[in-house]
């Protein structure tokens, strides 16, 4: 019953799929993210993280026009509950037609519609709307002492007389015991059974004048209308759509809050990490990379300030040992040199060239007077001296010019060390108080460059003073380093974690968009479907204000669910007098009741609904008196094919039955003493025709022609009407599809045929037997089943008295065939 | 009945309708009641006619009982007209405990059904 659900979906998903074939301007992926997110969880998971497969699914559209089987109520019986006490029964006629419950305010009929309502929902619409206290405190019938109990029996096609209850054994109306028995089985507990959860909230049978009035407020009207569209379905890929998107933006919106407060952090220190970090971040096309290098510390060049306390913190300077090296090396070569005399190497070596030059004069001259003195022998004995003294001289120059040379060297090795210490620096900003000390002392430091004859002297004692300013400052930059690193390692980290972040955020963001234009996509897919949709329920709709509205200006011209959230309702475009307007702004309460029918009851009577029948509680009371004609067409029309049941307080629906020819029954529910409530079939349509026949018997007035020719007709369609609802009910209640309860009426066709099948079960069975059992059928079937001229013939020869005994006769034949006589 | 005088059931609508237009010196508060007067006047006129046709006696008043032989022998439009103009009139012509006075809106429906019901009587059958 109710149909498939997962059938139903998967009529909607090809016809999705259909839609979103046709949109050209949506891109394949978006088409393939609305697809997946139909499809499932796991398979929208998929969908994100691949690419575009190479082809769609696609699906042949299912055939829906197909109604499910329905159900047509049979009886509404209630005990102990709201106005009625002891138990009193609602028998209903369960086929299509239409049924007036007439009773007066307080009668107990509306007790009726909620019980009905009670036992199939579980609740009432009145309860859920007002949850009034005193309603929950007394919603016990405080005349009956027994439990509270309502039973529905419902004519299922397809199933036969089925039952559903709904009975408490406490005061609280919530603890309630609901249960359904089909025929032949046991009774089950729970309604789930019925499978009609979801129909109820789609076409709810049920409308009373509470929820008739609530109707026009547009949100209301906005759900009741959407859930009838019945595209419940797309809620959750829509959602899923929506929750995947949320998941994929998380980290960006997560980032981007971070990245604020970040900012705000950033702002409020002085440090160049900081400010660098700061203006990278306002940028809007953020470097990751760098953020990331600044807050690891991987940067290449770190910034002036920062390298220059980096530096001063390891303020480098040669070991004091190295500095004792050199400075024994200069004394050595110092003292070496000392010891290498005196003279100077220059004048020996001109000493040498002299001699050398005497002893080549020597050598040419030979012996002789010396040419420089003119005094002196230049002799043999004189040339073995001087050459013995060159020897002598040369040797002590070398070994002069290794010691000269050794003492440069050692002077150059300790200037080197001493080059080696760079001038400590550092912007004045920074406030380093230890560095004027420091720099003073490098001055002199450097200052022995310059001054070499000292330098073994001075250079240990330079450089244990150097060595000492050094170390404070050292200490001291890394004291104020250590202080930056504390303000800015906290920040460094939360960048750090903000770039990854950052990262995932931006390895996101394609997805981010695929999941929108795959929720656009679908969005668009759904609003078509619903328009669609919509398009027959406004049809109906505007036929229905048609036939209501009469004499009012007010043209229904179009619905649209408009806005979404709290924006959403129902947009009723209205033609006054041709103009154009706002429908709920320009109509009468009475108008708007009425425009509310026309919205409600081509819900309750789409085809696929199970419920053949729709109850109406006192839908006419703002209704001025040319609407209730019109409803009463609509009602007509409604009950070629539905079970139609209004309650109605007046008589004013009563009356506009009885002045057309609608075949309408008409039940009085009345409450005595004590709430024990009667309900009294007070009219039927065969019991008209008879009630009319009986009247124009009395009229002593009427034309004796009209009377013979009107009479025979009333009767027949008196006996006609019976059988049809003797023939309906028996066979609804066995539970026999409709379709083919209404052909085989439809094929009997004479009179005789249909009373043949109605109390055989056959249109050529032979009716006599049945008709025999009682003196007074025999005669009075002939008349119903005789022709106009016959009837007409046999009638104009009857006394007035003669009259009425036959009209008597036949109203008991009526009687016996609408009530299954034996 | 497609030439001839002018149906005295015409004329009492017509007149009814131009109450409700105004352009007769009746005073507003009794406007709606005289034109539902009139109305019914010219409704009872035409059901006679029809009447007549079946060789009717015109002592013959019975409303109620016009209406059923009138559902069964002629057309169920013309029977609906009849019967829910008919309800209509009786409702209006009469003073009622309780509920207000018809409004002019609501005569002029019922004055537009009873012509709708004489154009039908009177052009075309629902002759025996």
């Amino acid at each position: 019953m109710g149909g498939n659900s997962s059938d139903e979906d998967e009529r909607l998903k090809s016809e999705a799929l259909e839609l979103l074939d046709q949109d050209t301007s949506v891109s394949d992926d978006a088409k393939y993210v609305a697809w997946a997110a139909m499809e499932g969880d796991a398979e929208l998971a998929e969908a994100l993280d691949s690419p575009v497969p190479a082809a769609m699914p696609h699906r042949e559209v299912a055939d829906r026009t197909v109604e499910p089987v329905g159900a047509f109520l049979k009886s509404i019986s209630v005990r102990g509950f709201r106005g009625i006490g002891p138990k009193a029964t609602l028998e209903l006629h369960p086929a299509a037609g239409l049924t007036v419950v007439a009773g007066r305010n307080g009668s107990g009929k509306s007790s009726f519609s909620e019980g009905l309502e009670t036992a199939i929902t579980g609740t009432t619409y009145r309860w859920n709307r007002k949850l009034p206290k005193i309603w929950m405190e007394n919603w016990r019938n405080l005349h009956e002492s027994g439990q509270p109990e309502i039973v529905v029996e419902l004519a299922e096609e397809g199933a036969g007389l089925t039952k559903i209850g709904i009975a408490w054994d406490s005061d609280d109306f919530k603890a309630s015991k609901r249960w359904v028995q089909r025929p032949g089985k046991p009774r089950e507990d729970g309604t789930d059974s019925l499978g009609w959860e979801q129909p109820l909230q789609r076409y709810r049978p049920i409308l009373s004048y509470d929820e008739l009035s609530d109707l026009i407020k547009s949100s209301a009207l906005f759900d009741r209308i959407n859930t009838v569209l019945g595209l419940g379905f797309f809620e959750t890929p829509q959602e899923r759509l929506a929750t995947a998107k949320k998941e994929r933006e998380a980290s960006g919106k997560h980032a981007k809050a971070i990245a604020s407060d970040l900012k705000k952090d950033l702002e409020t220190i002085t440090e160049e990490r900081a400010t660098r970090a700061l203006a990278l971040l306002k940028r809007p096309a953020k470097n990751l990379d760098e953020l990331q290098a600044l807050a690891t510390g991987t940067t290449a060049e770190p910034p002036g300030d920062l390298a220059a306390l980096k530096s001063l913190a390891a303020l480098p300077l040669p070991a004091a040992e190295a500095v004792a090296v050199a400075v024994t090396d200069l004394q050595t070569a110092q003292q070496k040199f000392v010891t290498a005399g005196t003279v100077s190497v220059e004048q020996a070596v001109r000493r040498i060239d002299l001699l050398r030059r005497a002893l080549e004069f020597h050598q040419h001259q030979g012996d002789g007077r010396c040419p420089v003195c003119g005094t002196g022998q230049l002799n043999a004995q004189w040339q073995q001296r001087v050459e013995q003294e060159l020897v002598d001289e040369r040797k002590e120059i070398t070994q002069r010019q290794a010691a000269h040379r050794d003492l440069d060297d050692a002077r150059n090795r300790a200037r080197t060390l001493i080059r080696s210490v760079t001038r400590p620096t550092a912007p004045k900003h920074l406030g380093l108080t230890t560095l004027l000390a420091a720099e003073a002392l490098w001055d002199r430091w450097n200052g022995l460059i310059s001054d070499p004859d000292s330098l073994a002297e001075q250079l240990q004692r330079a450089h244990g003073e150097l060595a000492v300013a050094f170390e404070a400052v050292r200490v001291e930059a890394a004291r104020l380093l250590a202080g930056r690193e504390n303000v800015w390692a906290p920040l460094a980290v939360r960048l750090a974690e903000w770039v990854a972040l950052a990262r995932t955020a931006e390895a996101a963001k394609p997805t981010v968009t695929r999941v929108s234009d795959g929720a656009d996509a679908l969005r668009k897919v759904v609003e078509e479907l619903r328009r669609r949709r919509l398009t027959t329920i406004e049809k109906k709709a505007r036929e229905i204000w048609a036939e209501l509205r009469q004499e009012s200006n007010v043209d229904l011209d179009g619905i649209e669910l408009a806005g979404q959230g709290n924006r959403r309702h129902v947009e009723l475009r209205a033609g006054v007098d041709g103009n154009d307007a706002q429908a709920l702004s320009v109509m009468s309460q009475g108008e708007l009741h009425a425009l509310a029918l026309a919205l409600f009851l081509p819900r309750a009577t789409m085809a696929e609904s199970p419920f053949r029948f729709i109850v109406l509680d006192d839908p006419i009371q703002a209704m001025d008196p040319a609407k209730v004609e019109g409803f009463v067409r609509v009602l007509e029309e409604l009950a070629q094919d539905r079970q139609v049941i209004v309650l109605s307080h007046d008589d004013r629906l009563p009356q506009a039955i009885r002045s057309s020819d609608v075949r309408a029954r008409i039940v009085e529910v009345c409450r005595d003493a004590n709430s024990v409530v009667r309900v009294e079939p007070c009219e039927d349509p065969s019991r008209r025709y008879i009630n009319d026949a009986f009247a124009l018997i009395m009229d002593k007035e009427i034309p004796v022609g009209i009377r013979a020719k009107v009479l025979p007709i009333l009767f027949r369609n008196g006996a006609e009407a019976a059988a049809h609802d003797r023939y309906f009910a028996n066979r609804l209640k066995a539970g026999d599809p409709r379709v083919d309860v209404e052909q085989a009426w439809q094929d009997a066709g004479k009179t005789s045929s249909k009373l043949a099948l109605t109390l055989r079960g056959s249109a050529q069975a032979s009716v006599w037997p049945w008709l025999n059992k009682s003196q007074y059928r025999g005669p009075a079937y002939k008349l119903v089943t005789s022709g106009a001229h016959e009837g007409r013939t046999q009638l104009e020869k009857l006394s007035d008295q003669d009259l009425i005994d036959v009209a008597r006769d036949v109203e008991r034949l009526v009687k016996d065939i609408r009530e299954g006589a034996s | 009945m497609t030439s001839g005088p002018v149906p005295p059931a015409v004329g009492l609508v017509g007149h009814a309708r131009e109450i409700l237009a105004g352009t007769h010196p009746i005073p507003p508060a009794q406007a709606t009641r005289a034109a539902a007067i009139l109305t019914r006047l010219g409704f009872e006129d035409v059901m006679r006619a029809w009447c007549d046709r079946w060789g009717a006696p015109s002592s013959w008043h019975n409303m109620r009982s016009q209406l059923i032989a009138l559902r069964c022998l002629a057309d169920r439009t013309t029977a609906d007209l009849a019967a829910t103009a008919w309800a209509g009139l009786s409702n209006a012509c009469h003073h009622h405990a309780y509920e207000l006075a018809p409004t002019a809106g609501e005569i002029a429906h019922l004055v537009d059904q009873t012509e709708q019901l004489i154009a039908r009587i009177t052009q075309n059958g629902s002759r025996p």
